[in-house]
């Protein structure tokens, strides 16, 4: 299948694109309309017969990470489930990421909202398979237990969401490389920049969203431009 | 004492590990009361800061060179541009050609990225803001000679003074009262956590435009509005991103200490 798709010239390619974006859709509005459910595991639809073959993310690039890539960070993390995580595992995505911590109770719960806004943009499109990462500047208290109540509260679906706790040393990177700011105060809390920033399949910041309340349309026009 | 035979040792271990780099010698600055510039919000307007040591003088090209010798991915043509603009080291011949008049001058055209990776390859770290600047507030005679008219005279002297070509050489000003050379007249020093500056007010409504910006208690109101050195290094520090390099900016390294209970710091 991989060589299949890897063979397929460039008017081939997204005529298949389409044709299985259309089946996606197609998938979706079943589902909505009280259908079964489409978990992970359940069989496919009878229904939905097709010459092309579905959608698959193409292999990750072995070529160099470019210079410009987030992904040169060499600090790992530890996910909501308690997986060591290296943010360099996400090449080969499209990836939406912020930094934010789960005792704010003002701005972070925005960038959060924010960022499901761009998600409701996207989470129809299986072609883009776009990532969610949420990095916590809080060491201490964001623990994995933590990060899972607060995606549970939250609604984040995990198939596209990972929450990640830090070492002092990897966040305070992971900022500067994102051209963050933030300091902990004496309560433990943190005042710190608002920036959700969207990387290319390579690591590579492609776009930087500032402040709360942003509308999504910018973030998804350059999402848009990393579709194959 | 046990200490300073711990640090030398720590050090000569260095000198052996790389051959020929010889790290700089750290001074102690005991424990002491730091006023930030930037008090938090409703926060103390004075911090305890503990004893740390301090590298005499900024970081050397010759130092610089030795690291980037023993760590290729720090020379100039391999470094990935997250880490380091395309200015890293422009002043150098090439990867490992620092100019033999460069050795002894305070490397600069380094990023905070590089700095730190060489405070960590040689067993050290970069000092925080609140430690540069106790290190800093102090004159040859006195701790905290911020208010005294001689050496703000003299920073901001250096301040208004266009940068030199090349950066003069390590210890050509005078040592303060710690043993620490340089921290004004020479370079620009990074901190580790330059990135803790928040460039605007407090984000919950303060009316102030671009606060959605940023989040909480970050909130600014300087300490000491005449102290226009401060403010000048603090809006350098708020200016920068870690892949900056820049011709007046170099960095010297840090340790902790264990608190000398014998002299009773304060």
């Amino acid at each position: 299948m991989r060589r299949h798709l890897m063979n397929l010239n460039g008017p081939t390619l997204r005529m298949t694109l389409g044709l299985s974006l259309g089946m996606t859709l197609g998938l979706a509005f079943l589902a909505c309309g009280g259908d079964a459910a489409t978990t992970v595991g359940a069989p496919e639809p009878a229904a939905v017969k097709t010459p092309v073959e579905p959608y698959v993310v193409p292999p990750v690039s072995t070529a160099p990470l470019p210079g410009e890539s987030l992904y040169h960070l060499p600090t790992t993390w530890t996910d909501q489930a308690e997986q060591t995580r290296s943010i360099a595992e996400f090449r080969g995505h499209v990836v939406v990421l912020a930094m934010m911590f789960t005792h704010c109770d003002y701005a972070c719960p925005r960038i959060v909202a924010d960022m499901k806004a761009i998600e409701a943009g996207v989470e129809a499109d299986e072609a883009l398979d776009v990532r969610f990462v949420l990095a916590s500047y809080d060491t201490k208290r964001d623990t994995p237990e933590t990060l899972r109540a607060f995606a549970k509260d939250k609604e984040l679906n995990l198939a596209r969401w990972t929450l990640l706790h830090g070492k002092p040393e990897g966040v305070r990177e992971l900022s500067a490389a994102m051209g963050g700011t933030y300091a902990e105060n004496d309560l433990g809390n943190f005042a710190h920049s608002n920036q959700v920033v969207v990387l290319d399949r390579d690591g590579r910041i492609v776009h930087v969203q500032d402040g709360l309340g942003i509308a999504p349309d910018k973030a998804l026009a350059a999402i848009e431009k990393l579709r194959r | 004492m046990v200490v300073w035979l711990a640090l030398a040792l720590l050090g000569v271990a260095n000198v052996g590990v790389v051959g020929d780099f010889a790290p700089t010698a750290l001074v102690r600055v005991p424990a002491g009361v730091y006023r930030p510039f930037f008090p938090p919000p409703g926060g103390p307007t004075e911090e305890q800061v503990p004893a740390f040591a301090l590298e005499a003088h900024a970081v050397t090209n010759a130092q610089f060179l030795a690291f980037v010798r023993a760590n290729p991915q720090w020379q100039r043509s391999k470094v990935p541009r997250i880490f380091a603009d395309e200015r890293y080291l422009t002043h150098w011949g090439g990867d490992l050609e620092a100019g033999p008049d460069l050795a002894d001058r305070p490397v600069t055209y380094v990023s905070w990225f590089a700095a730190r990776a060489y405070a960590e390859w040689a067993g050290r770290r970069l000092p925080t803001i609140v430690e540069w600047e106790r290190a800093g507030a102090a004159s040859e005679t006195r701790e905290d000679a911020r208010g005294e008219a001689g050496l703000r005279e003299r920073i901001l002297g250096w301040y208004s003074r266009p940068t030199p070509r090349v950066p003069p050489k390590v210890q050509s000003t005078p040592a303060n009262l710690w043993g620490v050379y340089d921290l004004h007249g020479v370079v620009w020093e990074w901190t580790d956590d330059f990135n803790t500056l928040l460039r605007q007010g407090e984000a919950r409504g303060d009316g102030q435009p671009g606060g959605g910006l940023f989040c909480g208690a970050g909130s600014v109101g300087s300490a000491d509005p005449s102290d226009y050195a401060a403010y000048m290094r603090f809006a350098l520090r708020s200016s920068l991103r870690g892949a900056f390099c820049l011709g007046n900016l170099g960095f010297r390294c840090a340790t902790d200490v264990a608190p000398d209970t014998a002299k009773g710091d304060e």
